[in-house]
Protein backbone atom coordinates (compact mmCIF):
# COMPACT_ATOMS: atom_id res chain seq x y z
CA UNK A 1 0.00 0.00 0.00
CA UNK A 2 2.56 2.36 0.88
CA UNK A 3 4.50 1.57 -2.42
CA UNK A 4 1.16 2.59 -4.19
CA UNK A 5 1.21 5.64 -1.85
CA UNK A 6 4.70 6.55 -3.17
CA UNK A 7 3.86 5.83 -6.66
CA UNK A 8 0.76 7.93 -6.77
CA UNK A 9 2.61 10.96 -5.02
CA UNK A 10 5.20 10.93 -8.11
CA UNK A 11 3.07 10.77 -10.42
CA UNK A 12 1.00 14.23 -8.83
CA UNK A 13 4.11 15.78 -8.32
CA UNK A 14 5.78 15.55 -11.88
CA UNK A 15 2.23 16.59 -13.27
CA UNK A 16 2.54 19.80 -11.44
CA UNK A 17 5.88 19.77 -12.54
CA UNK A 18 5.24 19.63 -16.22
CA UNK A 19 2.37 22.54 -15.71
CA UNK A 20 5.21 24.66 -14.79
CA UNK A 21 7.41 23.75 -17.93
CA UNK A 22 6.84 26.00 -19.40
CA UNK A 23 9.84 27.07 -21.98
CA UNK A 24 11.49 24.01 -21.16
CA UNK A 25 11.95 21.08 -19.13
CA UNK A 26 15.21 22.23 -17.77
CA UNK A 27 13.89 25.10 -15.62
CA UNK A 28 12.33 22.38 -13.48
CA UNK A 29 15.42 20.59 -12.55
CA UNK A 30 15.91 22.51 -9.40
CA UNK A 31 12.01 21.86 -8.06
CA UNK A 32 12.68 18.26 -9.37
CA UNK A 33 16.01 18.23 -6.51
CA UNK A 34 13.74 19.76 -4.16
CA UNK A 35 11.05 17.24 -4.26
CA UNK A 36 13.03 14.08 -4.73
CA UNK A 37 15.69 14.84 -2.09
CA UNK A 38 15.01 17.81 -0.20
CA UNK A 39 10.76 16.99 0.69
CA UNK A 40 10.25 13.35 -0.29
CA UNK A 41 13.61 11.66 0.27
CA UNK A 42 12.70 9.42 -2.82
CA UNK A 43 16.42 9.98 -3.29
CA UNK A 44 20.01 10.36 -2.18
CA UNK A 45 21.62 13.86 -3.34
CA UNK A 46 24.47 11.85 -4.75
CA UNK A 47 21.75 9.33 -6.75
CA UNK A 48 20.18 12.41 -8.04
CA UNK A 49 23.35 14.14 -9.23
CA UNK A 50 24.23 10.52 -10.85
CA UNK A 51 20.46 9.88 -12.59
CA UNK A 52 20.69 13.56 -13.85
CA UNK A 53 24.00 12.68 -15.39
CA UNK A 54 22.65 9.85 -17.13
CA UNK A 55 19.55 11.49 -18.17
CA UNK B 1 5.18 7.40 -50.31
CA UNK B 2 8.10 7.23 -53.45
CA UNK B 3 6.34 6.81 -56.52
CA UNK B 4 3.40 9.12 -54.61
CA UNK B 5 6.65 12.11 -54.64
CA UNK B 6 7.63 11.14 -58.28
CA UNK B 7 4.31 11.72 -59.76
CA UNK B 8 4.19 15.02 -57.57
CA UNK B 9 7.62 15.90 -59.23
CA UNK B 10 6.18 15.32 -63.04
CA UNK B 11 2.83 17.12 -62.11
CA UNK B 12 4.64 20.26 -60.86
CA UNK B 13 7.57 20.14 -64.03
CA UNK B 14 4.50 19.42 -66.74
CA UNK B 15 1.65 21.45 -66.11
CA UNK B 16 0.70 22.67 -62.56
CA UNK B 17 1.98 25.63 -61.22
CA UNK B 18 4.33 25.29 -57.93
CA UNK B 19 2.72 27.30 -55.37
CA UNK B 20 -0.49 25.77 -55.65
CA UNK B 21 1.27 21.77 -55.73
CA UNK B 22 2.93 23.65 -52.24
CA UNK B 23 -0.25 24.88 -50.83
CA UNK B 24 -1.91 21.52 -50.76
CA UNK B 25 -0.12 19.95 -48.31
CA UNK B 26 0.32 15.81 -48.20
CA UNK B 27 -1.67 13.47 -45.64
CA UNK B 28 0.34 11.25 -44.05
CA UNK B 29 -1.20 7.98 -42.62
CA UNK B 30 -1.46 6.58 -39.05
CA UNK B 31 1.64 4.57 -39.83
CA UNK B 32 3.84 6.87 -41.64
CA UNK B 33 3.21 9.52 -38.33
CA UNK B 34 4.11 6.97 -36.27
CA UNK B 35 7.30 6.33 -37.90
CA UNK B 36 8.54 10.14 -38.90
CA UNK B 37 7.90 10.33 -35.10
CA UNK B 38 9.89 7.64 -33.83
CA UNK B 39 12.49 7.92 -36.24
CA UNK B 40 12.84 11.82 -34.78
CA UNK B 41 13.29 10.34 -31.52
CA UNK B 42 15.92 7.55 -32.24
CA UNK B 43 17.59 11.07 -33.92
CA UNK B 44 17.45 13.48 -31.55
CA UNK B 45 19.93 12.92 -28.52
CA UNK B 46 20.55 16.08 -26.72
CA UNK B 47 17.18 17.79 -28.96
CA UNK B 48 14.69 16.71 -31.28
CA UNK B 49 13.84 19.93 -32.73
CA UNK B 50 16.08 20.09 -35.33
CA UNK B 51 14.87 16.82 -36.56
CA UNK B 52 11.79 17.41 -36.09
CA UNK B 53 11.73 20.36 -38.49
CA UNK B 54 14.10 18.42 -41.27
CA UNK B 55 11.56 15.41 -41.36
CA UNK B 56 8.31 17.36 -41.25
CA UNK B 57 9.35 20.66 -43.08
CA UNK B 58 11.96 19.34 -45.53
CA UNK B 59 11.54 15.45 -46.03
CA UNK B 60 8.20 14.61 -45.95
CA UNK B 61 7.08 18.16 -46.58
CA UNK B 62 3.94 18.09 -44.05
CA UNK B 63 3.90 21.57 -43.27
CA UNK B 64 5.29 24.78 -44.63
CA UNK B 65 8.04 26.65 -42.91
CA UNK B 66 5.52 28.77 -41.78
CA UNK B 67 3.09 26.32 -40.12
CA UNK B 68 5.88 24.84 -38.31
CA UNK B 69 6.96 27.79 -36.96
CA UNK B 70 3.71 28.86 -35.66
CA UNK B 71 2.86 25.13 -34.27
CA UNK B 72 6.01 25.29 -32.57
CA UNK B 73 5.24 29.01 -31.31
CA UNK B 74 1.92 27.51 -29.96
CA UNK B 75 4.22 24.34 -28.19
CA UNK B 76 6.63 26.33 -26.62
CA UNK B 77 3.73 28.73 -25.05
CA UNK B 78 1.95 25.64 -23.50
CA UNK B 79 3.37 24.07 -20.30
CA UNK B 80 5.15 20.90 -21.23
CA UNK B 81 7.85 20.05 -23.05
CA UNK B 82 8.04 21.93 -26.57
CA UNK B 83 8.51 18.74 -28.71
CA UNK B 84 5.61 16.49 -26.79
CA UNK B 85 3.27 19.19 -27.49
CA UNK B 86 4.38 19.89 -31.30
CA UNK B 87 3.71 16.30 -31.54
CA UNK B 88 0.38 16.12 -30.12
CA UNK B 89 -0.65 19.63 -31.96
CA UNK B 90 0.89 17.78 -35.18
CA UNK B 91 -0.55 14.74 -34.90
CA UNK B 92 -4.21 16.10 -33.84
CA UNK B 93 -4.09 18.12 -36.74
CA UNK B 94 -3.86 15.08 -39.05
CA UNK B 95 -5.77 12.16 -37.40
CA UNK B 96 -7.25 14.05 -34.24
CA UNK B 97 -6.59 12.01 -31.26
CA UNK B 98 -5.59 9.26 -32.56
CA UNK B 99 -3.06 10.97 -34.78
CA UNK B 100 -2.02 13.22 -31.21
CA UNK B 101 -1.72 9.70 -29.44
CA UNK B 102 0.39 7.83 -31.78
CA UNK B 103 2.99 11.23 -32.46
CA UNK B 104 3.00 11.22 -28.58
CA UNK B 105 3.63 7.15 -28.72
CA UNK B 106 6.54 7.31 -31.18
CA UNK B 107 8.46 10.52 -29.99
CA UNK B 108 8.16 8.78 -26.31
CA UNK B 109 8.96 5.38 -26.93
CA UNK B 110 12.51 5.42 -28.04
CA UNK B 111 13.87 7.45 -24.83
CA UNK B 112 11.55 6.04 -22.30
CA UNK B 113 12.78 2.69 -23.42
CA UNK B 114 16.39 3.69 -23.57
CA UNK B 115 16.20 5.49 -19.99
CA UNK B 116 14.45 2.64 -18.27
CA UNK B 117 17.41 0.28 -19.22
CA UNK B 118 20.07 2.87 -18.25
CA UNK B 119 17.96 3.42 -14.69
CA UNK B 120 17.81 -0.47 -14.06
CA UNK B 121 21.32 -0.73 -15.06
CA UNK B 122 21.94 2.39 -12.51
CA UNK B 123 19.99 -0.41 -10.65
CA UNK B 124 22.35 -3.03 -10.65
CA UNK B 125 25.67 -1.24 -11.05
CA UNK B 126 25.69 1.85 -9.49
CA UNK B 127 27.56 1.07 -6.39
CA UNK B 128 30.48 0.22 -8.48
CA UNK B 129 33.67 2.59 -8.11
CA UNK B 130 34.72 3.26 -11.57
CA UNK B 131 30.79 3.58 -12.34
CA UNK B 132 30.76 6.14 -9.72
CA UNK B 133 33.30 8.08 -11.08
CA UNK B 134 32.08 8.21 -14.55
CA UNK B 135 29.01 9.70 -13.46
CA UNK B 136 30.59 12.28 -11.24
CA UNK B 137 32.59 13.82 -14.06
CA UNK B 138 29.53 13.45 -16.59
CA UNK B 139 27.41 15.53 -13.84
CA UNK B 140 29.94 17.87 -13.70
CA UNK B 141 30.27 18.00 -17.33
CA UNK B 142 26.29 18.71 -17.69
CA UNK B 143 25.95 21.16 -14.91
CA UNK B 144 28.66 23.39 -16.52
CA UNK B 145 27.27 23.26 -19.76
CA UNK B 146 24.08 24.91 -17.97
CA UNK B 147 26.89 27.52 -16.64
CA UNK B 148 27.60 28.41 -19.71
CA UNK B 149 24.06 28.65 -21.15
CA UNK B 150 23.04 31.03 -18.25
CA UNK B 151 26.12 33.15 -19.05
CA UNK B 152 25.70 33.65 -22.32
CA UNK B 153 22.31 34.39 -21.26
CA UNK B 154 22.99 36.98 -18.63
CA UNK B 155 25.35 38.67 -21.19
CA UNK B 156 22.13 39.69 -23.75
CA UNK B 157 20.07 40.83 -20.65
CA UNK B 158 22.97 43.04 -19.15
CA UNK B 159 23.43 44.87 -22.54
CA UNK B 160 20.62 46.56 -22.29
CA UNK B 161 19.36 48.05 -19.28
CA UNK B 162 16.69 46.68 -17.89
CA UNK B 163 15.11 44.85 -14.80
CA UNK B 164 15.90 41.72 -16.27
CA UNK B 165 18.85 41.21 -14.46
CA UNK B 166 17.65 41.72 -11.23
CA UNK B 167 14.20 39.27 -11.96
CA UNK B 168 16.84 36.92 -12.49
CA UNK B 169 18.87 37.32 -9.44
CA UNK B 170 15.29 37.46 -7.55
CA UNK B 171 14.75 33.93 -8.86
CA UNK B 172 17.93 32.30 -8.00
CA UNK B 173 17.95 33.72 -4.93
CA UNK B 174 14.76 32.14 -4.04
CA UNK B 175 15.10 28.52 -5.47
CA UNK B 176 19.16 28.41 -5.12
CA UNK B 177 19.03 29.97 -1.81
CA UNK B 178 16.34 29.92 0.02
CA UNK B 179 14.67 26.81 -1.93
CA UNK B 180 11.32 27.50 -1.96
CA UNK B 181 8.78 25.74 -4.35
CA UNK B 182 8.59 26.43 -7.70
CA UNK B 183 4.84 26.78 -7.97
CA UNK B 184 4.71 29.71 -5.35
CA UNK B 185 7.39 31.46 -6.63
CA UNK B 186 6.68 31.54 -10.05
CA UNK B 187 2.92 32.90 -8.95
CA UNK B 188 4.71 35.84 -7.91
CA UNK B 189 7.44 36.31 -10.05
CA UNK B 190 5.88 36.22 -13.13
CA UNK B 191 3.20 38.52 -12.70
CA UNK B 192 5.56 41.23 -10.93
CA UNK B 193 8.19 40.67 -14.21
CA UNK B 194 5.81 41.22 -16.72
CA UNK B 195 4.45 44.31 -14.80
CA UNK B 196 7.81 45.65 -14.45
CA UNK B 197 8.81 45.11 -18.34
CA UNK B 198 5.50 46.77 -18.80
CA UNK B 199 6.51 49.50 -16.96
CA UNK B 200 9.43 50.22 -18.72
CA UNK B 201 8.59 50.05 -21.84
CA UNK B 202 6.02 52.73 -21.16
Amino acid sequence: MKELDTLIALAVQFAILSLFAIGGAMAVVPEMHRQAVDVAHWMTERQFADLFAIG
Amino acid sequence: MACWRLARTDATTSFMPPDLDSSRPPHPSISELFRAFFTMALHGFGGVLPWARRIIVEEKRWMTAEEFNEAFAVSQFLPGANVVNLAVIFGGRLHGAAGAAVALIGLLAPPVTIVLVLGALYEHYGGVDDLQRILRGVAAAAAGLIVAIVIKMAKSMVRKLSPAPFVALAAFAAIGIMRWPLPWVLVVMAPASIALSWWQRR
